[in-house]
């Protein structure tokens, strides 16, 4: 039996193995290419022959990728804290309070899972547009445009509602008895409790804003608050790709994604085991 | 807190939020004659132009934009704004139409420019063209290639765009490799090209670090490409304002890659660029596409270690003389006020003017649409004699439909290319091609 189990753990391991290297091989390739010449990205060769370094500092500088950067920097910090605050309060309610409707209430939310983002882009963008026209700031070519739409996110609300629905009713009832209010007992006692899928709802959230292109490019026409991604794609001209600068680029672009993924690893898989989600 | 206070609550912070009203309304419509507006330097026009240049001809672009800007009498400023490639302008616009947020200038192909005009996006420059007051003159007028105006100019006689420069498609071919294969001039019918790529895929380039790979052509599933290989047969694609895609010209082209792909003498395309990228390490002998590539496809050669000679020349053609596919995206105005509308006009029309022309196209390596250019581009003739044998061919050009629908169509049109590429029945494709492509007319 301990040979067969063994055994299984031994193929396990190797499948496993096998499918890590398959996923990986786009982002090793990634970043051999920002080491080539042109010549080598154009003969697809597999090594860079000399380390091109150059590539690094000249793709931080031609398309002045520091300002990008730090669009998409402060894109990200606003949507990723307006996501949790938001996703949070209507999380709550739907988790832990008993009021009529509130199934329809959550099911219409899931509901607009299923309405693909390039179906929302028009009326989102005649929404911002009217915003544009007649709120006290500029929406287009703002931080507003690129941030407020995206705040509030069905998916992350069904995230922590699954997890808040877990917290035992006895906190409650004890936090009643203290005196506290629905309110008091999110931000004191449930926030807390929250870390873990508050902290994957927030990588997720900086993930999809780091990665935005398509709404980016819709709701601003000057570098003023354009994210990196945008940066990326004016390697790519009418008549051909600059794939080593290209890829250097988006070495540059993915290293905020991998540390806040170091730093937050184990947080991220216990909250979407906890909330009972599979990849 | 009561129920009815908290709601009046919610109602003010929705009134201050949406009530103060800082931004500007969308401009409405008003077709007014341009010789009555006037442009006053104590109120500069602010107009705003979306392109889809990128590195070094943005750079060319903005250095003429910011001349315009601090040169131009009526205090006019254009900010030029990078917004994509040509797909991402034109869904920005086709947005934009709903939303009112468009751009003063935009720069669109003449099928894009045709839908936005359907949805009275654009100005018909007619009436600035012919302005006695901000207008061409005859003879500016006649300095402008006829044929790329008309490009631009809709079944109803609106000038929906006026063309800043052209480009052919051209075939870039290996020349030493076609030595080697005991040729010493580029085909002149299709039936040769064929030939050639069967011997391509049999006699690899001698210099090439990829043997294992030879192929003769790589077939870019591209609206334009079939359109060049019907043009250069003698066909078109539209015939008495419908879609003609049921003829032998389309069937030919077709039966062309089916068979140079099943035989492995050519291949579909793996990915963009990805034509040129073989060209240039020498597996692929022949590449049809847009002369503006020269300078990437010289750049591509000379990075890919082999620096091998190459040339460019008219694709094969059935007739006589050749006939190219010529294209280019123009540059439309948008409606706005009417000073910037006008505005935009002097913008265009000092864009297009000879010596701005001349330095766009030496920047850029289009093609000028003005005859007196020409004469201004002697030397950079002289030094790229490549730029010039294609010059030369630009009185062969014919151009692609600008029906309104033309957009959607492409996508048929690519869609069917790939069907044919991966064996399906070309007699059934051409059918379903020209029934879906003419269904589309009368929809935009």
């Amino acid at each position: 039996m301990k040979t067969v189990g063994s055994k299984k753990g031994t193929l396990l391991a190797i499948g496993l193995a096998c499918g890590g290297v398959i996923a990986s091989l786009p982002f090793v390739w990634m970043l051999l290419a920002s080491f080539m010449t042109r010549g080598e990205t154009l003969r697809r060769a597999f090594l860079p022959g000399d380390i091109q370094w150059g590539n690094y500092a000249k793709a931080w500088s031609e398309e002045d990728f520091g300002s990008y950067f730090e669009n998409s920097l402060i894109i990200a910090a606003l949507q990723v804290g307006g996501t949790l605050l938001f996703s949070l309060m209507a999380a709550y309610p739907l988790a832990r309070m008993k009021f009529r409707g509130r199934e329809v209430v959550f099911m219409i939310i899931l509901a607009t899972l299923m309405v693909p983002e390039t179906v929302t882009m028009v009326p989102n963008f005649l929404t911002v547009s009217w915003l544009h026209h007649n709120s006290p700031f500029g929406w287009i070519n703002n931080w507003p445009a690129l941030t407020i739409p995206f705040m509030a996110s069905a998916f992350t609300i069904f995230l922590l509602r699954q997890f808040m629905r877990g917290i035992p009713e006895e906190l409650w009832d004890a936090a009643q008895i203290d005196g506290a209010g629905h309110l008091r007992f999110l931000f004191q006692i449930v926030l807390p409790m929250c870390r873990a899928p508050l902290l994957t709802v927030g990588m997720l959230t900086f993930i999809s804003s780091w990665n935005a292109l398509g709404w980016p490019l819709l709701v601003t026409n000057t570098p003023a608050w354009r994210p990196i991604s945008v940066a990326l794609l004016k390697f790519v001209s009418e008549a051909g790709a600059e794939v080593h600068l290209q890829m250097a680029g988006a070495v540059i672009a993915t290293i905020p994604v991998l540390l806040l993924y170091a730093l937050i690893q184990k947080e991220f898989t216990e909250g979407i085991s906890m909330s009972g989600l599979k990849g | 807190m009561s129920v009815r206070a908290s709601r009046l609550g919610c109602l003010a912070a929705l009134g201050v939020f949406l009530g103060c009203g800082g931004g500007s309304a969308p401009s409405t419509r008003i077709d007014v004659d341009p010789d009555t507006v006037e442009l006053h330097t104590t109120q500069p026009v602010e107009l705003t132009f979306w392109y889809q240049h990128s590195r070094q001809r943005e750079e060319a672009l903005q250095e003429l934009i910011a001349e315009f800007n601090g040169t131009n009498e009526h205090g006019i400023r254009v900010q030029g704004e990078y917004s994509g490639s040509y797909g991402d302008i034109y869904n920005k616009m086709m947005t934009g139409l709903q939303g009112g947020a468009l751009p003063n200038v935009i720069v669109a192909y003449q099928n894009q420019a045709a839908l936005y005009h359907e949805a009275e996006g654009l100005v018909d420059l007619n009436r600035y063209i012919n302005s006695s007051r901000w207008g061409l003159t005859p003879a500016q007028r006649a300095d402008y290639v006829a044929s790329f105006i008309d490009q631009d100019r809709t079944a109803d006689g609106a000038q929906i765009g006026l063309p800043p420069n052209r480009s052919l498609e051209i075939m870039y071919y290996n020349a030493e490799w076609l030595a080697e294969l005991g040729y010493d001039k580029p085909p002149h019918t299709w039936a040769e090209f064929m030939r050639l790529c069967y011997l391509a895929r049999d006699q690899p380039f001698s210099r090439s670090a990829h043997k294992e790979r030879s192929l003769g052509f790589i077939f870019d599933w591209d609206a334009s490409r079939l359109a060049t290989s019907v043009f250069s047969r003698g066909g078109d694609l539209v015939q008495d304002g419908r879609y003609h895609f049921d003829s032998e010209q389309t069937r030919q082209s077709l039966e062309m890659m089916q068979q140079l792909i099943t035989d492995k003498a050519a291949e579909l395309m793996s990915g963009a660029y990805a034509d040129q990228e073989e060209f240039a390490v020498g597996t692929s002998l022949f590449m049809i596409r847009s002369s503006s590539g020269l300078p990437f496809v010289r750049s591509a050669v000379e990075d890919g270690g082999l620096s091998f000679d190459w040339q460019v020349t008219a694709p094969p053609h059935a007739g006589d003389h050749p006939v190219l596919n010529v294209y280019g995206a123009s540059l439309s105005v948008c409606r706005a006020t009417p000073e910037q509308e006008l505005a935009s006009w002097l913008f265009l029309k000092w864009f297009t003017a000879p010596q701005q022309q001349a330095r766009w196209v030496k920047a850029s390596n289009y093609f000028p649409v003005r005859h007196s250019t020409a004469r201004e581009l002697k030397s950079y003739f002289e030094e790229f004699p490549r730029y010039k044998a294609v010059f030369d061919l630009l009185q062969y050009g014919k151009s692609e439909p600008n029906l309104a629908g033309y957009q959607v169509v492409r996508k048929k049109v690519e869609q069917a290319m790939v069907e044919v590429a991966q064996g399906a029945d070309i007699e059934q494709v051409v059918r379903k091609l020209d029934r879906d492509a003419n269904a589309t007319l009368g929809q935009y």
